[in-house]
C-alpha cells in the first residue's frame, strides 16, 4: 500500500461526509450492491433507472457521480432525478445512452461516490 | 442524520480545499424562451445566400455565413447592419444552430401531425409535426392574457403557408415568443402574414407580398425574398437556462455566458484547480454533457463550463440542479 505522507482535505462547508458504493450489473440490468459502506441497498425501478438507498439520512446531497468499469467501450452516463437524502435517504438515477434509458451491459461495475452534508449548519 | 464516526479525508497534494456549488437552472417550463443569441438582431439570416427580387423591406441585421452572396438590396432596403460572411454572421450561425437544436429537443405537449394549422386556436405550448405542416386560413395564438406566452413548433419536414395565410395572436402575447423549427425548408405563401422567428434546417422562401414578424434564419440554405416586410421582434421572457446560486460557500456568483456556457466566480483566489466535476439532477432524461472551457482561479477567480449536445453548446431542458465540486489547491508548496 502507498506510504507516503498524505494531508488533510478541507471543506469550506461543515460537516462534509462522502459515501462509496460498488454496484454490479447483470443480465438486463440487474444490479447488485457489491460493496458499500453506509449505503442499504440498490434496486432497479426499470430500464436504465435504479435507486440506492442510504443507510442514513443526510441533511443535503452536496455531490454525486459514477463511473462505469467496463473492458468494452459503453456509452453510459448517470443522470440524477431524484433527491430524498434528507427524508428517506434515497437518491434515484437514470443510465443514460442520449437521452434514453439504457441498462448498463451484464458485467459492468459502477463506481459511484456521495458527498454528503450532514448538519444544517453552514 | 447520521451518527456514524466517519475518518478524516486525506490527499497527497498539500492545501487541497473542496468548494460546493448547488445551481438551478431556469428553463421553467418546455415552453420557456430560447435564446437565439447574436442571431436575434437578423431580420434575415441565410447560410448560402441571400436573394430578393423587388422592395422588400427589412427591420433589422441582414446577413449570410457561410455564403457570401447577398443579392437584391438594392432595390431591398434593411435597417440594421449588412454582415456577409463575417464573424457576426458566423457566430449568428453558430447561435441559431444552438437555439434549433434546444427547440427540437424540447418535449412536445401536442402531436399535430396531419393536421392543418389553418383554423385553429392554439394556447401556449410545444406544438409537433413528425412530417409536414401546412397552413391555410388564419391559425391563432391564445395568450390568454400572459404576456410571456411562449409557442414552440417543432416541424419535421416542410412548413408551407397557402396564399393570404395569417398567423395572428391574440389577448396579449407577442410574435417573438413564437419559435419555428423547420425539420427542412419553408414556404410563406403570397401574401401571408406571418408572426413568429423560422429556423429552418436548409431554405426559406418568401413568396411575393408575404410579410413576417420575427427573424427568417437559414441554417444551410438560401433565404429568397420577393417584395416583402420582415421585422426582427425581441422576446420578453426569461432566457431558458439563465442559473441561480442556490447554495454555495466560497462562490461568488453563477452567470450564463451564452447558450449552454456559464461562468462561476470564487470569492477568493487559490494557487491551482485540481478537479471540478458537475452532476446534473433533472426529471427529464437529458443527452447533455459536461465539459469545462477555461480556468482562471489564481487571478480572475474563474471558471468557466459548458453543457452540451455531442458538439453544439446547449441549455439544459427542462428545471434541473446543476451539483459542482470544486477542488483547489490554496499553496505553492
Amino acid at each position: 500500500m502507498a506510504n507516503r505522507n498524505f494531508n488533510r482535505k478541507q471543506a469550506l462547508e461543515k460537516e462534509i461526509k462522502e459515501i462509496y458504493a460498488l454496484l454490479t450489473f447483470g443480465s438486463s440490468g440487474a444490479v447488485t450492491l457489491t460493496s458499500g459502506v453506509g449505503v442499504s441497498s440498490v434496486v432497479k425501478n426499470a430500464t436504465g433507472d435504479y435507486t440506492i438507498t442510504l443507510q442514513d439520512k443526510y441533511n443535503s446531497l452536496k455531490f454525486l457521480e459514477g463511473i462505469l468499469l467496463k473492458s468494452v467501450a459503453e456509452d453510459i452516463r448517470i443522470q440524477l432525478y431524484a433527491n430524498n437524502v434528507a427524508s428517506t435517504g434515497a437518491v434515484s438515477f437514470y443510465t443514460l445512452t442520449g437521452a434514453v434509458a439504457t441498462n448498463p451491459s451484464s458485467g459492468a461495475t459502477m463506481y459511484i461516490k456521495f458527498e454528503l452534508k450532514n448538519s444544517s449548519v453552514i | 442524520m447520521a451518527n456514524r464516526n466517519f475518518n478524516m479525508k486525506q490527499a497527497l497534494d498539500k492545501e487541497v480545499k473542496e468548494l460546493y456549488a448547488e445551481i438551478g437552472i431556469l428553463a421553467g417550463s418546455s415552453t420557456s424562451v430560447p435564446s437565439l443569441g447574436a442571431a436575434a438582431t437578423f431580420a434575415v439570416l441565410g447560410a448560402s445566400t441571400v436573394t430578393n427580387t423587388g422592395n422588400s423591406v427589412l427591420t433589422g441585421d441582414l446577413g449570410v455565413s457561410p455564403g457570401s452572396a447577398i443579392t437584391g438590396f438594392p432595390p431591398g432596403t434593411f435597417s440594421g447592419t449588412l454582415h456577409s460572411a463575417d464573424a457576426t454572421a458566423a457566430q449568428a450561425q453558430v447561435d441559431a444552430t444552438a437555439a434549433y437544436t434546444n427547440l427540437a429537443a424540447r418535449p412536445f405537449d401536442t402531436d399535430l401531425t396531419g393536421q392543418d394549422l389553418g383554423g385553429l386556436t392554439l394556447n401556449a405550448g410545444v406544438y409537433k409535426f413528425s412530417s409536414s405542416a401546412g397552413m391555410t386560413g388564419t391559425l391563432t395564438l391564445d395568450a390568454q392574457g400572459n404576456a410571456n406566452a411562449v409557442w414552440i413548433f417543432q416541424i419535421g419536414s416542410t412548413l408551407t403557408t397557402a396564399s393570404s395565410a395569417v398567423v395572428s395572436i391574440i389577448n396579449g402575447g407577442t410574435a417573438g415568443n413564437v419559435f419555428w423549427q423547420v425539420g427542412s425548408s419553408a414556404t410563406l405563401g403570397s401574401s401571408t402574414t406571418f408572426k413568429g422567428n423560422i429556423i429552418a434546417l436548409a431554405s426559406i422562401t418568401m413568396v411575393t407580398g408575404s410579410t413576417m414578424v420575427g427573424s427568417a434564419i437559414a441554417r444551410t440554405g438560401a433565404v429568397t425574398l420577393d417584395t416583402n416586410n420582415v421585422s426582427v421582434i425581441a422576446s420578453n421572457a426569461t432566457i431558458a437556462g439563465t442559473p441561480s446560486l442556490t447554495v454555495g460557500l466560497g462562490i461568488k456568483s453563477i452567470t450564463r455566458v451564452s447558450a449552454g456556457v456559464y461562468q462561476l466566480l470564487l470569492e477568493d483566489k487559490y494557487m491551482g484547480l485540481r478537479q471540478c466535476n458537475m452532476s446534473i439532477q433533472s426529471a427529464t432524461k437529458q443527452n447533455l454533457k459536461y465539459e469545462l472551457v477555461s480556468q482562471d482561479v489564481v487571478t480572475a477567480k474563474t471558471i468557466n463550463f459548458r453543457t452540451s449536445i455531442g458538439t453544439v453548446e446547449t441549455d439544459a431542458v427542462n428545471d434541473c440542479t446543476f451539483r459542482m465540486h470544486i477542488d483547489l489547491k490554496n499553496s505553492s508548496i
